[in-house]
């Protein structure tokens, strides 16, 4: 923690968009089909946030945190509904930072309207990405109540 | 008649003198009276808040004829309420009126135009929460949260 709130919560999204950059290559392999499509413009959107939340670090004066040489998923990913649900704890990760962003702009006073924007737009996106991986486990049951948030 | 000692009166000036201090200490001594206040009403965003959401599960109709993916959504948005309930409680004044105006009547725009429409309305409302209010860090994410939520329902309805 640096004891500025906006740029915690940017560190612990970048360390999201790090995770996802790594894993979304792995998963494609595993799910095949539409699927691998599904995880290549995954990765692409990722790569892109990543750079954009990295450059945006830079400006604020802070150095950006490397990824991990790895990342383990919590359970084997070496099969369809292992990799699908390891994109569900991918899109969830990413959820629960742009959530702590959320609550890093409040704290940081202030409008912070275009912080909150971002941190708003990327829960979304996160939280509807995960929608088709989670519908590959649990298909009656696609959503979450509240993304985001431990234990959603 | 009675002999006064050297004791007895340094005895009752001493008593005289404790006697002043303390009623000086008295007078000069704030009292605080408790002084009731109000308390604190929600915002009418948190109230409007709870009413879309009633609207919302209003025209899922009962939970009981509902099966798989449908069922799902409507326990997602039941769970929304008890939420922006639990966020209510943390104005007192909620306590006073812990009921929300029905849901107006009218033609319903439909489950999936209305999740999208509620999950809008929660998002402009986490944008523009004042960052100074008293319960900014605890309503603003749980908000979002919800708006989010309710884009996966839109999506998977539409």
């Amino acid at each position: 923690m640096t004891g500025n709130p906006i740029v915690d919560g940017l560190q612990q999204v970048l360390a999201a968009q790090h995770l996802a950059v790594y894993a979304y290559p792995v998963i494609g392999v595993q799910v095949g089909g539409d699927a691998a499509g599904r995880a290549r413009t995954a990765e692409a959107a990722h790569r892109l946030t990543r750079d954009a939340v990295s450059d945006q670090l830079t400006a604020l004066g802070a150095v950006p945190q490397a990824a991990e040489p790895e990342y383990r998923p919590e359970l084997p990913a070496d099969s369809a509904a292992g990799a699908a649900a390891w994109a569900v704890a991918v899109e969830e990760q990413s959820s629960a930072t742009y959530r702590f962003l959320l609550e890093c702009a409040v704290r940081a006073g202030g409008a912070q309207r275009q912080l909150r924007q971002q941190a708003l737009a990327g829960l979304t996106g996160a939280a509807l990405a995960a929608l088709p991986w989670r519908a590959m486990i649990t298909p009656d049951r696609p959503s979450t109540a509240f993304p985001g948030a431990a234990n959603s | 008649m009675a002999e006064i000692t050297r004791r007895a009166l340094l005895g009752t000036v001493g008593a005289v003198a404790a006697a002043g201090v303390g009623a000086a200490l008295g007078l000069v001594r704030p009292v605080h009276h408790p002084v009731p206040v109000p308390p604190a009403e929600p915002p009418a965003a948190l109230t409007e808040a709870l009413v879309r959401q009633q609207r919302l599960l209003a025209d899922y109709g009962p939970a009981a004829g509902l099966t798989g993916r449908t069922a799902g959504l409507r326990a997602e948005v039941a769970e929304h309420g008890d939420a922006i309930r639990a966020l209510l409680e943390l104005y007192p004044g909620w306590r006073l009126h812990p009921t929300v105006p029905s849901p107006v009547a009218g033609a319903s725009p439909g489950l999936a135009a209305g999740s999208r429409a509620v999950a809008d309305a929660l998002r402009t409302t986490a944008l523009q929460w004042p960052a100074t209010e008293p319960h900014a860090v605890q309503v603003v994410p749980v908000l979002a949260s919800i708006a989010a939520s309710l884009s996966c329902h839109a999506q998977v309805l539409g």
